[in-house]
């Protein structure tokens, strides 16, 4: 396989996307439903309570100030052109602009802070904790042990069962990043020395995405995450196998991709646990090749994507943490990228 | 004041008018001379606000069109997924001068600019109080904005958004001089704003129109008094953070530095606490604005005057209960997001009050459909749909949903294009005729606000649903397959046809702005006091008035006013003068000899500007020697100040005898002070709420283990000491007003107070660095070390200010008649002193009482 | 200068705020400091502490701002007042009007939402 100059073709996240005559059909569908073609990242597509309260909350807020700028655009009209004595007096300023206003602000407010009470709620006992730290320009994310299940680490992809709730422990390495999963519930930052929580229940199987959502330099832009949300059964067996060592690699070719992972000193930042690698200051690599995508959200899965990047992330993601080894190239990229792919 | 006292009240008219007819033959030729400017390239050395005035907005509206071309660039940018027609080094660069140039160089100056031109000859008064130093403000943000800017074109422009978050601007992850250039660069600013502020303030309150008492202050007046009061209060926050991260940087003192006892949430309540009433204080005057021409274009008076001045206080006030907003991600308890929910619901009341106050006053009159209504219009359309965005994101939940998205770049943009920038433009047309021969074509007006209109409308519109969708804020791209595509395209579409209009406008700007002689005259019929003919004196005569609408009521008035038959029709003194009122019913007080061209202020504000860019590019020597040449340009522009009586009092009309100089309380000299007081105390106050809040952050120990605290007996003895010196200085003051002319023992206790000031001001940073105090250990270490330094620094001005003084007694011009020199050092001394007291209460007994805690 | 103590009506006029301002610091200062110190449940004379806070200092800021309420309605029928005193007097009725509801608005958090949390 060649080394990739320019960034692989795209094969976008989300599924039934493709080619000119679907985006015709989607800008008709965004313009008439205003939701946009994506569910995975959009807070107009909501897949867990909080969302879904938030959605409301949108809707009520959206459709109740849009009646009150036509009144105020249709009021503005009649003054210019009808001209009403009712509307020349100061006591219609006063029922418009304080009687009104400090009604409805007043039930807003109310409604707004029992909606402020209920989300992002403490969540209950039995709930599924995980740890992320935001780190420049990805998401470390580690899943303690969890009652006899044994705590691992992962980086750049969450999964969560459907229907249990989810808290999500937040801190930052660097400089303040913020944790958005628009499907599921409102932002939280991530600031150094302190934590912060984001509780909330997923409740829609699905894929979706989670982006930072603070400006945390150069490649704040390209800073994304995986969200899976599974049936209960299927995110045990996921998250045995997240617990378990990395596989062996099945050929020589693959054992190859460990030896030159090995001499390149890739495991001075990365760890792979079960293969005698244990760097701690990048992503951890164990069962990268389970992920769906790589470079923090950025490139789908697969050794081809694999290679480029560590030959060239630096082209792809400047200002990345990571060097490009650019010395790699050829059978021994490959062989390192199939080695990576193939840790699932 | 040795004069007979005036009339107690100008409430009824005058008993016929003032001055008869004839004039003496040289009083309009002497008045002329005296507000004639210097030729040649001295002319840049003018005071007089109509000039300043014009050279301001002029200049802001160059950093609008900067501000406006990298947002352009930034649109072109994002027109498509995965673009890369500027990489993202370039964007975060242009994303940040964007904001930073548009929200400090433009929209604050261009608002604080209009006043200094319309300020004065909307309340009929000669001047501002203190032309040199409005004009000095101007040449600081010249000279100091195209510095800024500047870093643009070098590659070094700051490129970490404009609110600065530490730790990304700390130095470990900013370790370039892109961050320098902004904590710098804004420091001009801030002293831009805080001398419109003194000066705005004296000015309303101050200079008017006789007889313009408070209920008949033109509402612009009131906008802008609230502006500058707002900044006075709501900037020092900014002027603190900026300094506490510079010494971050500098000298790594870790104020935000989480692992030594910092937190970089001080700096977000810093920022925010200022951030948000920044965007009321470019709102207000916009209103302001918008409540004289509004009744001008319908032709009939303001409906609900009492309730808009009401709206005006309300929005000042409670704008400074909302900066947590800009926080309410930051995992702060909930009852406090909702403490903040509720007060930016609240603001929401007065705005509504004003825009149903205009609506009625529309209804009430017959609107021409002219540009300045168009722009009205359009005003009323974008700021009400704006301010509806607003009241959803105050609701806190929803704001989790909303921050940091696009769509809060929507609604910031409908507030401030739609609240300040559409009222400014409304503002251009409508008084470009005070200003210049000919009016702005209405025909192409037309054009303008329709390209302007759609083109907003078009571009921002679309945002808020992008942001609702999953488009974050300030990303250099996006990518393609999340529906972002076809918003993001029309933005850019609607961005440029936004530029169109202001091409357009300003293309029509230079076919038809011709300023400097006559004027087109009262082309709208508009009823207040601006529209009195005028020259570089602003009106030949200061008028009394009898209402809010002075050209509708008294249709005499112009010719009348023009022919000098009203108050102070020529020059006392020969030279430039004001007449100076009272604060709440307008009475004739004195006449200020306000201060004309000169280089000293050009020169200071020159050696400003190089100060602070110097120490940017790290030329620290060159950058003292700035500074100090700086502080003597100070000093020789107050030395020509202060002249004392220089001519007995006089008759400004109607037997209405007036001194020529004022001291004391009720000065417009003290006034200025006193806010000067405020400021300072704003600065020092948010030091001490960054010492209290370190406090909260650091639950362990107080100070930290291992920190040593200074012994108390130096806190008593520092206190005992400022307390004396303010003794000394008070005894002074006293012997300065008993019967002797000049008594001796005034410069004498002078000297002597400087002792004890100086020996306090040693002790309390001796007393701490030896006992091993390191402002880099830890974030206590950091804020004592800064709460002391800064007393002493202003212990050092204090020496300048005794020195100044000292100089000016032996030069023989202070002595019992002429002391506002020495009035108003002793009001800075005893703040000085009372400063270093705060300061000794909070280091030596707050660990006391509460360390524990 | 005029004779009726300008600088006293001044704060009354603005004294609604001014009340606003202190029950708003107040309340603030209260929930950071206590939930940053684990004081969110503490007790005071038996009542909980940060509760009865938020409920005294609303109050006060209320009776403040009610007294400036009622004293300028009792200004209104001074005939003696000039135009600005009487006009000051009108500001006083409205702001203290006003401030009475930013000070009910900013005690609902105190009432719907949990102490600290």
């Amino acid at each position: 396989m060649t080394r990739h100059s320019t960034p692989p073709a795209r094969d976008p996240v989300e599924t039934g996307h493709r080619g000119g005559a679907a985006q015709l059909a989607c800008l008709g569908l965004a313009a008439a439903a205003l939701g946009g073609c994506n569910a995975v990242q959009s807070a107009l597509h909501p897949a867990g309570d909080d969302a879904a309260l938030l959605l409301s909350l949108t809707w009520l807020m959206s459709v109740g100030g849009g009646a009150i700028f036509v009144l105020v655009m249709v009021l503005l009209a009649l003054a210019i052109w009808v001209r009403p004595p009712w509307l020349r007096r100061r006591s219609t300023v006063v029922a418009l602009g304080i009687v009104f206003p400090t009604t409805v602000l007043t039930l807003l407010l109310g409604y707004g802070l029992l909606v402020l009470r209920s989300t992002n709620a403490p969540a209950s006992g039995d709930a599924l904790t995980i740890e992320i730290t935001g780190e420049q320009y990805w998401w470390r994310v580690r899943y303690p042990a969890d009652g006899d299940r044994p705590g691992f680490a992962t980086a750049n992809e969450v999964q969560v069962p459907v229907g249990r709730p989810v808290r999500l422990v937040l801190d930052a390495a660097d400089v303040i990043h913020s944790v958005w999963i628009p499907s599921f519930a409102g932002k939280m930052d991530m600031i150094p020395g302190r934590r912060t929580l984001m509780q909330f229940t997923p409740e829609r199987p699905g894929t979706y995405r989670g982006i930072c959502a603070e400006f945390c330099g150069e490649q704040h832009a390209r800073m994304m995450f995986d969200v899976v949300a599974l049936p209960p059964a299927e995110f045990d067996a996921w998250r045995e196998a997240q617990a378990r060592a990395a596989t062996e690699p099945a050929s020589d070719f693959l054992r190859r991709g460990r030896e030159i992972f090995a001499r390149s000193g890739c495991g001075s930042c990365h760890a792979v646990r079960g293969a005698g690698f244990s760097g701690e200051l990048g992503p951890d690599l164990t069962h990268v090749g389970s992920r769906r995508s790589i470079g923090a959200g950025l490139f789908p899965n697969n050794a081809g994507t694999l290679g480029g990047w560590i030959a060239d992330v630096q082209g792809l993601k400047p200002g990345a943490r990571m060097p490009s080894y650019g010395s790699l190239a050829g059978e021994e990229l490959r062989a390192l990228a199939g080695y990576l792919e193939q840790l699932k | 004041m040795n004069a007979p006292p005036p009339r107690d009240s100008f409430e009824a008219a005058p008993p016929g008018l003032p001055n008869p007819l004839p004039r003496p033959e040289n009083e309009f030729a002497d008045l002329e001379r005296a507000w004639k400017p210097p030729r040649g390239i001295a002319f840049l050395t003018e005071t007089n606000n109509n000039f300043v005035g014009l050279w301001y907005v002029g200049t802001a509206l160059f950093f609008f069109i900067a501000a406006g071309i990298m947002a352009l660039l930034m649109r072109a940018q994002l027109a498509r997924p995965e673009n890369s027609l500027v990489g993202h080094e370039t964007y975060n660069q242009l994303f940040t001068m964007h904001g930073t140039v548009m929200m400090f160089l433009f929209a604050v100056p261009a608002v604080e600019a209009a006043s200094v031109y319309l300020l004065p000859n909307i309340q009929a008064a000669r001047d501002l109080p203190f032309p040199r130093l409005s004009a000095y403000a101007f040449w600081a943000y010249f000279f100091g904005g195209l510095f800024f800017l500047s870093s643009l074109f070098q590659g070094v422009a700051p490129n970490t958004g404009w609110f600065m978050y530490p730790p990304l601007t700390s130095t470990e992850f900013s370790p370039g001089v892109n961050a320098d250039y902004w904590l710098l660069g804004i420091g001009f600013i801030e002293i831009s704003a805080i001398a419109g502020a003194i000066e705005i303030i004296v000015g309303v309150m101050k200079t008017r129109a006789v007889g313009m008492s408070l209920n008949k202050l033109p509402v612009y007046s009131w906008a802008m008094l609230v502006f500058a009061v707002m900044i006075v209060i709501g900037f020092p926050a900014i002027i603190l953070g900026t300094i506490l991260l510079e010494l971050e940087r500098a000298f790594d003192w870790p104020f935000f530095i989480a692992a030594r006892g910092g937190d970089s949430l001080l700096w977000q309540h810093l920022f925010w606490f200022f951030g948000h009433p920044e965007v009321y204080i470019i709102f207000l005057p916009a209103a302001g604005m918008v409540s004289m021409i509004v009744p001008s274009v319908a032709q009939t008076p303001l409906v609900g005057y009492r309730l808009v001045v009401l709206a005006l206080i309300a929005t000042g006030f409670l704008s400074f209960g909302l900066w947590v907003h800009h926080m309410f991600t930051t995992g702060l308890p909930k009852m406090s997001l909702g403490f903040f929910s509720a007060a930016s619901a609240a603001v929401a009341i007065p705005s509504g009050i004003q825009v149903f106050a205009w609506i009625a006053t529309i209804a009430s009159g017959r609107m021409k459909l002219t540009t300045p209504a168009l722009f009205i219009i359009g005003f009323l359309f974008i700021f009400t749909l704006g301010g509806l965005t607003g009241v959803m994101v105050a609701v806190a939940p929803f704001d989790w949903v909303a921050h940091d998205t696009y769509f809060v770049v929507a609604h910031l943009h409908y507030v401030l294009i739609g609240g300040m920038v559409f009222p400014l433009f409304s503002a251009l047309y409508y008084w470009v005729p005070v200003a210049s021969k000919r009016q702005l074509s209405e025909r192409w007006g037309r054009w303008v606000f329709g390209l302007m209109f759609a083109g907003m409308n078009i571009a921002f519109f679309p945002m808020h649903i992008a942001g609702l969708i999953g488009m974050p804020r300030r990303v250099y791209t996006y990518q393609p397959g999340l529906g972002l595509d076809p918003y993001n395209l029309v933005s850019t579409l609607g961005a440029f046809m936004f530029a169109a209009g202001v091409a357009l406008f300003l293309l029509d700007m230079l076919r038809n702005f011709r300023p400097g002689g006559e004027n087109a005259g009262n082309v709208w019929r508009a009823p207040t006091l601006e529209w009195l003919p005028n020259g570089n004196y602003n009106t030949r005569s200061v008028p009394w008035i009898a209402s809010r609408d002075p050209l509708w009521d008294q249709p005499n008035l112009p010719r009348e006013v023009e022919q000098g038959r009203w108050y102070l029709p020529g020059t006392v003194t020969g030279r430039r003068e004001a007449l100076v009122t009272s604060p709440i019913e307008a009475r004739p007080q004195y006449i200020l000899v306000v201060p004309g061209p000169g280089w000293a202020h050009v020169l200071a504000a020159a050696f400003t500007a190089a100060f602070f860019a110097l120490l940017t590019v790290k030329a620290n020597y060159l950058a003292l020697a700035c500074g100090v040449a700086g502080i003597a340009c100070v000093m020789w522009w107050l030395w020509q100040l202060d002249p004392g009586p220089l001519a007995p009092p006089a008759d400004i009309g109607g037997g209405v005898v007036l001194p020529t100089y004022a001291t004391g309380p009720g000065s417009h000299s003290w006034w200025a002070m006193a806010v000067l007081m405020v400021v300072c105390g704003m600065i020092y106050t948010c030091l001490v709420f960054s010492y209290l809040f370190l406090w909260l952050v650091n639950p362990t120990a107080w100070p930290p283990a291992g920190v040593s605290m200074a012994p108390g007996w130096a806190g008593l003895a520092g206190i005992g000491l400022y307390a004396l010196s303010s003794l000394l200085i008070w005894l002074a003051y006293r012997r300065l007003g008993g019967p002797d002319h000049r008594p001796l023992v005034v410069p004498v206790l002078l000297a002597a107070a400087l002792v004890p000031a100086l020996a306090a001001g040693a002790l309390g940073l001796w007393a701490e660095l030896s006992v091993g105090l390191d402002p880099k250990g830890s974030a206590y270490g950091a804020a004592v070390t800064t709460m002391l330094a800064m007393q002493l620094l202003f212990v050092g001005i204090v020496v300048l200010m005794a020195g100044f003084t000292l100089a000016r007694w032996w030069a023989g011009k202070i002595d019992r008649v002429r002391r506002s020199i020495f009035d108003n050092v002793s009001l800075f001394w005893h703040y000085t002193t009372g400063q270093g007291i705060v300061a000794l209460v909070v280091i030596h007994g707050f660990p006391r009482l509460a360390g524990g805690l | 200068m005029e004779r009726h103590r300008p600088t006293l009506r001044l704060l009354e006029a603005t004294g609604g705020f001014l009340a606003w301002g202190a029950q708003f610091a107040i309340l603030y200062m209260a929930v950071s400091v206590a939930c940053a110190r684990g004081w969110g449940s503490a007790k005071l004379l038996g009542l909980p502490a940060l509760p009865a806070v938020i409920v005294l200092s609303t109050l006060a800021a209320l009776a403040a701002a009610a007294a400036l309420l009622l004293l300028g309605l009792k200004r209104r029928k001074d005939t003696g007042l000039t135009a600005s005193q009487d006009f000051l007097n009108n500001v006083t009725i409205l702001v203290s009007a006003l401030s009475l509801v930013a000070i009910v608005y900013n005690a609902l958090p105190g009432l719907l939402l949990p102490s600290c949390s």
